[in-house]
Order: structure tokens, then C-alpha cells, then sequence
């Protein structure tokens, strides 16, 4: 039995195939590909930058068998994709699949998501009876692994987005975004998507401020706001919490007289402003009266730099999680070929106990129930007490680099025969 | 101080010394915040075990030296910053508490213990209540002092656009500017009780109340900075930066109170 990861990703293969050999229901894909011959267990994840299947498979080709599922599923030709696939085995399958849960494989890196539909794949997996001890094991540690990587470190900390950096921002000024009143002047796409962001965060009453109406309107409409005309942006301005502006106009919309007399009105409440407009909408010497914060859209591409440089230089520390969780799944791995070695060790034990009991019982027939208990006892305690060194061990050694060695050892040395299930490997 | 609240005493100082190097580890990674936490509340737990010895042994309140005025001033800011902390999830706030904390506690071992003769005048229920309401003011307003150094060194960074690794770790402006505030409503309220009840203890001790003793005249100039604070707040709106560097110069006056006086002037608080 072998642990087999076969997958395709953004790095690998262009947008067309990905959509080609995307999973509509991994869930029942999973299903489908345990009731291949050969096929213990299975999880197959998918999501738009990524189609991986992970199995516990028992055959020669693993890769050819997992590939001929995908093709088989998709009804599209091996060939067509063959070129794209990575496969992994063992703890490399394992190692991967770590990798894609903390978010380091992941197009933005360090993004949280991935985590999500990770699980969501295995749990879709699990729920119909697809997985079994490995991957689930192996799938719990993976969800461990990137709950620790976003916990321990900061790669999935931080805005990397202009939205979401603009939204960090405002956060260090105000307590909340919740219940602050937005001023929006232009009505453009990128103010939209800013505004958005905002919303998400809390952000209502929304005010949109823009030379035409109509459009005006009908984004006030989207976020449930009203549309003013554009002379009243400076009685606005008095109201607002955060001002997003993105016009075309040539020169600036707000000067820093008019921020000032907003302010004075204001009694010092803070004001943000986000201009994304290029020309710039609001006098940059804005940022030097008090209380007003004034960021444009390169401060805000600096900020999302900023914060992916912080993301990459993290790389290292998430790695580092990675191969201890590893090193601890490789020993929970490897301490499962000694199972089978034990139980058939504890069979044996068991099988002679019972003979010799019984046997040695025929010959006292003159026990009563109580003394007949004693012996009974005395002769499992002896068994366990015999075996108890041997287990411990076994299941230790087996996770050294000698396991099998060991393992055949002990084999050897009790000649025991190996019941149905077999080696994992 | 016998062995017991020495003893106590060192070991809550390496406690504080820990705490604060764990929390500006937690500066640098992020899942260091619940040791540092933790270390801190065992160091104030040890901190409380110092003050109950050191009352059980001299069998007074335990702020009448500035050594243990210190020892008491200190437990009480840590008492706040834990409180705020479970109030407002203020963790960065422990960056500079703890070493505060650490630096003042370690500054106490140089100063005045015991008198060589006890001052009858410096028992009674009305010194307890001065010294115990002073003490309490002073420690709310160094904890505003505290807040408002974050906040300044919040306003700092956004306006600069150079957001630094603290910057990730601060609360957002508006809560440290509004619990400063907070804070030195309360320690206002404190300090104006403490002066009048240290007045009314004057009048029965001294046999004056007010006989502008230098801690009596800087105890009034704080009073009266943070009056013009609080005023202008609440009438003329001032909140942020101007606000801040104001209560800045009030706290000035606090450490002056605290540390020169005592130390260096001649009053009769000296002995204290």
C-alpha cells in the first residue's frame, strides 16, 4: 500500500486544462475513485487553481491508476494532461499536501482560503466513506498544519490587496468600521471595489458624490446608499468617516481648505481619506491637518508590497512547522507497519495461552470457579506483562530508520505469519 | 525587610524582567502573546504576595515609604493594565507596562525603606486614605501616559506611512484616545480626593491645611493640568495629538511629583 498524491496546479498547467479537469463534487469523485480495484482510500481536492487526488493505493502504477481515474472522470484523453502532473509519494504526498493547506503553494501566498477548501474536500470525502486511517490522519494533520501556520506566523496576516490595505488603515484609526458613514465621489469601478472591502468590514451609510446622477444612483443602489449631487460634497464631508474618491477630474476635487473647514465643523473627529484616482483628487497636504489621514493609491500598493514582502520573508518559519509536522506524521505512519506485526505476535501469544489453559485446566478438574479465575488471570497477566516491552517497542522502532529491518526481526524470531492485510508498503 | 518580602521582592523583579522580554518577543512573533500574558499575571500574583508580607511584618498600610509607595504604585499599575487587558484585548500595552514596571520596581531597591524613628503623625485613618488615593490617581494616570505613547506612536506611523513592526500590534487610535481620557477622568476624581482629604489630615496633624509644602504646590499644578486637559475636551473638542502632548506635559508634572520632591526637595513629605 502506498500513499500517492497525483495533482495539477497554476504552477503547472494553464487556466483551459484546470477548467477541464476541475471536480464538480470531490466529494463523490472521492467516492468513485475507492471503488477502483486497488484503491483503499481517497480524497480528491479541487478548487480553480488546483485539481489534486490523494490515495492509498495498492498497486504497481499508482500514478498510471490515479491518472486513468482522472481521465476516465473528466473524459478527457491522459495525454491531453500528462505533461501537467506532478505525483508524490509517501511523506512527499504528505509534504505536499501541508504545503497547499498553510497557503505556500497558493497563487497569493499565504492566503487563508485554500485551508477552507481543503477541508471542506476531505470532509465531503469523509462523509462518504471515501477516507479511511491514513487520510483522515493524514488530512487532520494537514488542517493542523496550516491552522498553526497562520496562528504561529504572519504569512496570512496582512492586507495584500488595495481594498484590503485601505481597510487595515482604517482600522488603525477608528475602533471599528461598524456604523461609519462612507462618502464615495466618483462613481468608478476601483472606488467601488475599495467601498466594497469597507463594506465587508462593517462600513454603512453610504454616500455616493458623482458629476453624473445616474451612475450616481445606481451604485448607491448597490450598497443601499443615497446619491447626492456633486456640490454637496463639502456639506458631506462634514458627515463622512471615510472618503473614498476616484474622478477623472484634472485637478483636485478636495483642497485642504475645504478639509480644513470640514474639520472645524467636525470638532477634530477623524477623517480618512482613500484617494485611487490618477491625477490625484485631494491635495496631499491634507495628510498634515490633524485628525486627517490621507492615503492614494501608491501608498496603498506600498502598504500591499510591504505586507508581501512580510508574507515571503515568514516562508521560511511556515516551512520550518511543516517538516515538524511531517517528521511526526512519517512516525505515525511508519509505527502503522508495525500493527500487523503485533497483532499476529499477540495472536499467537493469545492462541497458546488458550491452549495451555485449557489443557492445564482438564487436569484440575477439582478448581473451583474462584481458584479456576486465578489461574485464568495469572495466565493473561503473563501474557501481557511478556509482550507489553516487545509492543512498546516495536511500534517505536518500527519509525526508525531500521523499522523494517526490525520489524522483520521480530517476525522472524516469533515466525509469525502475516494475516490478510499485509504490509502497508 | 526581612528575608521573606526580600526575597519576594527579587523574585517578583525577575518576573517582571521576563515578562517584558517575552512581550517584545511577542512584538516579533505573534504566539508569544499568552506567555507573556501569563508571565505577567504571575509576576503580579508574586508582586501581591510582596506587599501582604511586607504589611504583615511592619504591620501598617504599605505605602507610607517611597519604597513601598512604589512597590504599592507599581502593583497598582499592573492591577489596571491586567484589567484593561481582559477589557479591551490591550496585549501591546504590556510592551511597555512591564518594563515600566520592572524599571520603577528596580529603582525602589535605592530608596528609603524605613525611618530611623517612626513618625506618629504618619498613622491614622486619614493618612490612609491620602496616601492610598494619590497612589491610585498616580497609577491611572500613568497608565493614560502609557496609552497615549501608543497613541502618539500610532499618529506617528500613519502619518509617516512607514508602518514599522509595533504598528501591526497597536489598537486603532480612537481607543487609545478615548481610554486616556478615560483614565484621567478617574485619576482626576482620585487626585482631587486625595488632596482633600490630605488636607484634612493636615489640619489635624500639622495644624494647617494647606501650607504650600513643594508636593502641596506640584500636587496642585498636576491637578490643575489636567483640569485644563479635561476641560478643554469636553468644551473646545480637543482629542488627538494636541490632547496628547498636553497630558504628556501633565504627566511630566506627575514624575516630578513623585521622583523629585520625594528625592531631592525639601517638604514635609520628604520623609515619605
Amino acid at each position: 500500500m502506498s500513499l500517492v498524491s497525483v495533482g495539477l496546479n497554476h504552477h503547472t498547467a494553464p487556466v483551459e486544462l484546470r477548467e477541464r479537469l476541475a471536480f464538480a463534487d470531490p466529494g463523490l469523485a472521492s467516492a468513485a475513485l475507492t471503488k477502483l480495484a486497488g484503491v483503499e482510500e481517497g480524497v480528491v481536492v479541487s478548487t480553480c487553481n488546483r485539481a489534486e487526488v490523494f490515495a492509498m493505493v495498492q498497486a504497481d502504477d499508482a500514478e498510471g491508476l490515479v491518472a486513468g481515474f482522472v481521465s476516465a472522470h473528466h473524459g478527457v484523453p491522459k495525454d491531453a494532461f500528462a505533461d501537467h502532473l506532478y505525483v508524490h509519494y509517501e511523506l512527499e504526498a504528505a509534504r505536499h499536501l501541508f504545503t497547499v493547506a498553510t497557503g505556500l503553494d497558493s497563487m497569493i501566498l499565504g492566503e487563508t482560503q485554500i485551508l477552507g477548501q481543503v477541508k471542506d474536500c476531505y470532509l465531503a470525502a469523509k462523509e462518504r466513506g471515501a477516507t479511511g486511517k491514513v487520510l483522515s490522519e493524514l488530512f487532520e494533520r494537514a488542517l493542523r498544519t496550516g491552522k498553526r501556520g497562520h496562528a504561529e506566523t504572519v504569512i496570512s496576516q496582512n492586507a495584500v490587496s488595495v481594498g484590503y490595505a485601505a481597510v487595515e488603515l482604517a482600522r488603525k484609526v477608528f475602533r471599528s468600521l461598524e456604523g461609519r458613514r462612507t462618502l464615495i465621489i466618483g462613481a468608478g469601478q476601483m472606488s467601488e471595489l475599495v467601498a466594497k472591502h469597507l463594506e465587508a468590514g462593517g462600513l454603512n451609510h453610504v454616500v455616493v458624490a458623482n458629476r453624473t446622477r445616474e451612475r450616481a444612483e445606481e451604485m448607491a443602489a448597490r450598497f443601499g446608499g443615497r446619491a447626492v449631487p456633486f456640490d454637496q460634497v463639502p456639506a458631506e464631508l462634514v458627515q463622512a468617516d471615510v472618503v473614498i474618491s476616484s474622478t477623472s477630474a484634472p485637478g483636485f476635487v478636495l483642497t485642504t481648505e475645504a478639509v480644513r473647514a470640514a474639520m472645524r465643523s467636525r470638532r477634530a473627529r477623524p477623517l480618512f481619506l482613500i484617494d485611487i484616482a490618477v491625477p490625484r483628487d485631494i491635495d496631499p497636504a491634507c495628510h498634515g491637518v490633524e485628525n486627517v489621514f490621507l492615503y492614494d493609491i501608491d501608498d496603498l500598493q506600498a502598504v500591499v508590497e510591504a505586507n508581501l514582502e512580510d508574507r515571503k520573508r515568514e516562508v521560511g518559519k511556515v516551512q520550518r512547522i511543516i517538516e515538524e509536522e511531517l517528521k511526526s506524521f512519517g512516525t505515525w505512519l511508519s509505527s502503522l507497519d508495525a500493527i500487523p506485526v503485533i497483532r499476529s505476535l499477540r495472536d499467537k501469544a493469545e492462541g497458546i495461552r488458550r491452549v495451555e489453559l485449557e489443557r492445564a485446566l482438564a487436569r484440575l478438574p477439582e478448581l473451583t470457579e474462584k481458584e479456576r479465575g486465578v489461574v485464568e488471570a495469572m495466565s493473561s497477566l503473563i501474557v501481557n506483562k511478556l509482550l507489553n516491552d516487545p509492543t512498546l517497542k516495536l511500534k517505536e522502532l518500527a519509525a526508525s530508520d531500521d523499522g523494517r529491518t526490525y520489524l522483520r526481526a521480530a517476525r522472524e524470531l516469533f515466525n509469525l505469519k502475516l494475516g490478510g492485510e499485509g504490509e502497508r508498503r | 525587610m526581612t528575608q521573606a518580602s526580600g526575597g519576594l521582592y527579587v523574585l517578583t523583579l525577575i518576573l517582571y524582567a521576563a515578562s517584558a522580554a517575552t512581550y517584545f518577543g511577542f512584538l516579533y512573533w505573534r504566539h508569544w502573546e499568552r506567555a507573556a500574558a501569563w508571565t505577567g499575571r504571575l509576576a503580579l500574583t508574586v508582586h501581591t504576595l510582596t506587599i501582604a508580607a511586607r504589611v504583615a511584618e511592619s504591620g501598617r498600610p504599605p505605602f507610607v515609604y517611597l519604597f513601598e509607595a512604589t512597590l504599592f504604585f507599581t502593583w497598582l499599575l499592573m492591577l489596571n493594565y491586567t484589567l484593561l487587558e481582559a477589557i479591551l484585548g490591550l496585549k501591546v500595552a504590556g510592551v511597555f507596562v512591564t518594563p515600566v514596571t520592572f524599571i520603577l520596581l528596580f529603582a525602589a531597591a535605592a530608596m528609603p525603606k524605613e525611618a530611623a524613628a517612626f513618625d506618629p503623625t504618619l498613622s491614622g485613618a486619614w493618612v490612609a486614605v491620602h496616601l492610598s488615593l494619590s497612589i491610585l490617581a498616580y497609577a491611572a494616570f500613568t497608565m493614560a501616559f502609557v496609552l497615549t505613547l501608543m497613541y502618539l506612536l500610532q499618529e506617528r506611523q500613519l502619518r509617516a506611512k512607514a508602518f514599522r513592526l509595533i504598528f501591526r500590534r497597536l489598537p486603532s487610535l480612537e481607543i487609545l484616545d478615548t481610554w486616556s481620557h478615560r483614565l484621567i477622568d478617574v485619576g482626576f476624581a482620585l487626585l482631587t480626593l486625595g488632596i482633600i482629604s490630605g488636607s484634612i489630615w493636615a489640619g489635624y496633624a500639622w495644624g494647617s491645611h494647606w501650607s504650600w509644602d513643594p508636593k502641596e504646590t506640584f500636587s496642585i499644578l498636576t491637578w490643575a493640568l489636567y483640569g485644563v486637559y479635561l476641560i478643554l475636551r469636553a468644551r473646545f473638542g480637543w482629542n488627538g495629538r494636541k490632547a496628547a502632548y498636553l497630558s504628556l506635559a501633565a504627566y511630566a508634572m506627575v514624575l516630578a511629583n513623585f521622583f523629585v520632591v520625594n528625592l531631592f526637595l525639601n517638604s514635609l513629605h520628604r520623609r515619605l
